[in-house]
């Protein structure tokens, strides 16, 4: 705007003069965009352009007079005394102010003084142009920002970011990727650093396709690779590029070290590995089933038992694979309800038809929430067992057989020696019978003409036969105790004892007899056949004690080695050790016929049966002490033993 | 033998000569004055006693009182003289006592299945025997009572 002219006629002062002319420049300065504006020496405005005035709000008439550095609220970027300095020197000074504009808004300019001296060279005034570089400033501060920003993000060291050329120039690069290479930043700033060096070999290919994608794409997958440190070491990395913008291509690649990483997966395909190598090398056939009945894995055996290949197994029905399809669903249905089968009988057929017999046992898996996923169910072959179970039915049968025809040989035999035994009863008997009676007739008939030895002869002939009958009843006696059932069953001897006791009675008339009859056990035992034994053994201890006043004979029990001993201890006549083997003979005696009457069969009877039941027994005696003879009893179940062994003896 | 008109009250049924000579001797011994015939095998048993019922029915003779038996006898046995014996109403209400060697269970069983009324085992000992033979003859004889003949004759018809 253009102040008032004020034209005086007198005199101009130079001082007036010189305003005349700047207020003739002023209006072409109004024209100018940037800020202008003249200050006396002392800082007071002289002069403010349209410029001014739109850069900081003040008009003309506001600002004219103010003193500047207060009307803008300047902050000078250096001291007053340098500036100044300057000034004065140089005429010139050249520097960024800050100002406050009218609304309060910051403005940052550059600004430039220039010192205007008079003719003499006296400086009058400072032009002041000023150009609003506010935005730029904000600009500036943002990129420096930005940029600082940057900058934190890269030696932040989280990962190693790195920039660099496609052919392997590595123009940038944080400590991670300088500590990961193995290269100093000395080496990085003297150009020193390239990437392709680091590469082995192998995995060129794979930075080519990366590098391809990135010029097609722009960026491209991540990807895993390793760097060769100078060391020798090789670390794996994983690594991300991108094209950055500007007039050469450069590529800023984020690379992380993936040791750790790599070290874990190692270890769990190790061990991953391992547990799978161990379900292959199961013998068992091993499956796991979904929750539909689907085949979801298997292991080599499978294959093998089944004949059809991995693959072709998975996904198809568990059932399908056996001969009853139903009771193979109903047992991986069990383990879903139940938890778990164990044992479990199935047939497994294979593609070319033939059975394997197994028996399964299957167990529920979970999943990591505690679901129940899927069966894992093991098959053992159980086709040996069968068969040597069927070998072992056959071999039981054919024993049976062959029991039976043994058995029957031996009724057989028996058949024999019982028509033999009866024949013997009955043909033997007569003679002797004949024999008696035609003696006893003669020895009454010719009674009156025979003389002493002639009836001596007769009575011996007599006896003779009486004594052949006795033997012959004995070895009838004896002959059916070989051949007889024994029917086993509990028995109590005591009383067995006692009824023997009462039926000797007619042979202790006339003698005074001590029975010590003690507790006596229950054994199993023919009733029949043992009363005979102690008929015969107590029949002898009073027969041998004919002699003793009283007579004691003692029945007790006592232990043996653990076992359960019968004892009948008389104090008769006894005998001598030295002939003890003799005792049980067939018709061995140990007296003189005239002595102790006896056929010498009635031990051999009690050994028979005793012997039948699976006991042993035995005696100990010395002469004129009386003897004891001992039984034990044991429980025994070798029946057809005794059959074999009785079909030797009559 | 030929039938004569002595009224037979005991059959001795034996085809041993000796236990024939002993077992009359016995009898004799005891002055058992019955009538006595002997037959030598099973054969002859039955026919006498078929001859014996002719004889009955004609009023001209009697059933013996007594068959003392035999078990072991050639072409018919024992046994089954026994049976023929207790299957004819005619025969079976005379008392049959066997007189053997024989002890055998079997023997005895079957005899007394067979309706026998006394089973004796001959002893060896010739006293013993000569005793057996007085008590079965008192007994059998003297003691038991059998229905007379004429009973035999009219109720022989009835069924039991």
């Amino acid at each position: 705007m253009v102040q008032g002219i004020c034209l005086v006629a007198t005199d101009l002062s130079d001082h007036k003069r010189a305003e005349q002319k700047i207020r003739e420049q002023a209006a072409l300065l109004d024209l100018a965009h940037d800020a202008v504006l003249f200050r006396g020496l002392d800082g007071q405005i002289l002069f403010w352009n349209r410029g001014a005035k739109d850069l900081y709000g003040w008009t003309a008439e506001e600002a004219v007079g103010k003193i500047s550095h207060e009307l803008l609220q300047t902050t000078f970027a250096e001291p007053m005394e340098r500036i100044e300095a300057v000034i004065q020197e140089t005429r010139e000074w050249e520097g960024e102010l800050n100002h406050i504009s009218r609304e309060g808004k910051a403005i940052v300019v550059t600004s430039r003084w220039s010192l205007l001296r008079d003719e003499q060279g006296k400086p009058t005034a400072i032009l002041e142009i000023n150009r609003d570089i506010t935005e730029r400033k904000h600009a500036e501060e943002s990129l420096r920002l930005a940029h600082e920003r940057l900058r934190r993000l890269i030696d932040s060291n989280i990962i190693g970011i790195v920039i660099a050329t496609a052919a392997g120039d590595v123009v940038e690069a944080n400590d991670y990727y300088l500590c990961l290479v193995g290269f100093s930043r000395e080496e990085l700033e003297q150009g020193q650093v390239d990437w392709r060096t680091v590469t082995p070999s192998e995995w060129l290919s794979a930075d080519e396709l990366a590098i391809r994608e990135l010029r097609e794409q722009g960026s491209c997958t991540p990807y895993e690779k390793e760097y060769l440190r100078r060391d020798g070491s090789r670390v794996p990395i994983f690594l991300a590029n991108t094209l950055l913008p500007g007039p050469e291509e450069q590529i800023a690649a984020f690379v992380v070290d993936i040791t750790k990483r790599k070290q874990a997966e190692e270890a769990l395909q190790k061990a991953s590995q391992y547990a799978r190598s161990l379900i292959e090398a199961s013998l068992d056939p091993l499956v796991t089933i979904s929750r539909e009945g689907k085949i979801t894995d298997v292991n080599e055996a499978t294959e093998k038992v089944t004949g059809v290949a991995r693959d072709q197994l998975i996904g198809t029905d568990f059932s399908n694979y056996f001969t009853e399809p139903e009771i193979a669903k109903q047992g991986y249905q069990r383990v879903f309800a139940e938890g778990s089968v164990r044992d479990y009988p199935l047939g497994i057929r294979s593609a070319s038809g033939q059975v394997t017999h197994v028996l399964y046992n299957a167990n529920g898996f979970r999943n990591e929430r505690g679901e129940v996923e899927g069966v894992f169910a093991a098959a053992r072959d159980v086709t040996e067992r069968k068969r040597a179970e069927e070998e072992v039915r056959q071999l039981n049968e054919q024993l049976e057989q062959r029991v039976a025809a043994r058995t029957e040989e031996l009724r057989a035999v028996n058949k024999e020696l019982e028509t033999f035994n009866y024949a013997v009863a009955h043909d033997l008997r007569a003679p002797l019978r004949h024999i008696h009676g035609f003696a006893e007739m003669l020895a009454e008939e010719a009674s009156p003409v025979l003389n002493d030895s002639g009836k001596h002869h007769l009575d011996t002939i007599r006896d003779s036969v009486e004594r052949m009958s006795q033997l012959l009843e004995d070895l009838l006696k004896l002959s059916r105790l070989g051949r007889q059932e024994l029917s086993k069953q509990a028995c109590s001897l005591k009383p067995l004892v006692e009824e023997v006791v009462k039926g000797l009675k007619p042979e202790m008339q006339d003698r005074q007899v001590e029975w010590r009859i003690e507790e006596l056990p229950f054994v199993q035992g023919d009733p029949v056949l043992l009363k005979q034994v102690l008929v015969n053994l107590l029949s002898n201890a009073l027969k041998f004690t004919r002699t003793r006043q009283p007579a004691i004979i003692e029945i007790g029990q006592t232990t043996i080695d653990g076992e359960p001993v019968v004892f009948v201890r008389d104090n008769g006549v006894g005998f001598s050790m030295k002939y003890a083997d003799k005792l049980f003979g067939l018709f061995q005696r140990l007296h003189r016929q005239q002595d102790f009457e006896g056929t010498g069969v009635g031990l051999a009877i009690v050994q028979r049966i005793i012997h039948r039941h699976g006991g042993r027994v035995w005696a100990e005696a010395e002469l004129n002490k009386g003897a004891t003879f001992y039984l034990s009893l044991r429980a025994c179940e070798a029946e057809k033993n005794e059959l074999a062994t009785a079909t030797a003896a009559v | 033998m030929t039938m004569d008109k002595v009224e037979v009250e005991i059959l001795l049924v034996e085809d041993s000569e000796k236990d024939i000579e002993l077992t009359l001797h016995a009898l004799h011994g005891e002055n058992l004055g019955n009538p006595i015939r002997v037959v030598r095998d099973g054969e002859e048993a039955l026919e006498f006693l078929a001859e014996c019922e002719n004889q009955l029915s004609a009023r001209t003779g009697i059933m013996p009182k007594l068959i003392l038996l035999d078990l072991k006898l050639p072409k018919v046995d024992g046994l089954q003289v026994l049976r023929q014996i207790k299957s004819n109403p005619a025969t079976q209400v005379i008392p049959v006592v066997v007189l053997t060697s024989s002890k055998e269970d079997e023997d005895m069983v079957n005899s007394y299945r067979l309706g026998v009324n006394s089973y004796l085992q001959k002893p060896v000992h010739f006293d013993q025997f000569r005793k057996m033979v007085k008590q079965l003859g008192l007994y059998w004889l003297l003691i038991n009572q059998l229905p007379s003949s004429s009973a035999l004759r009219t109720k022989k018809a009835h069924t039991v």
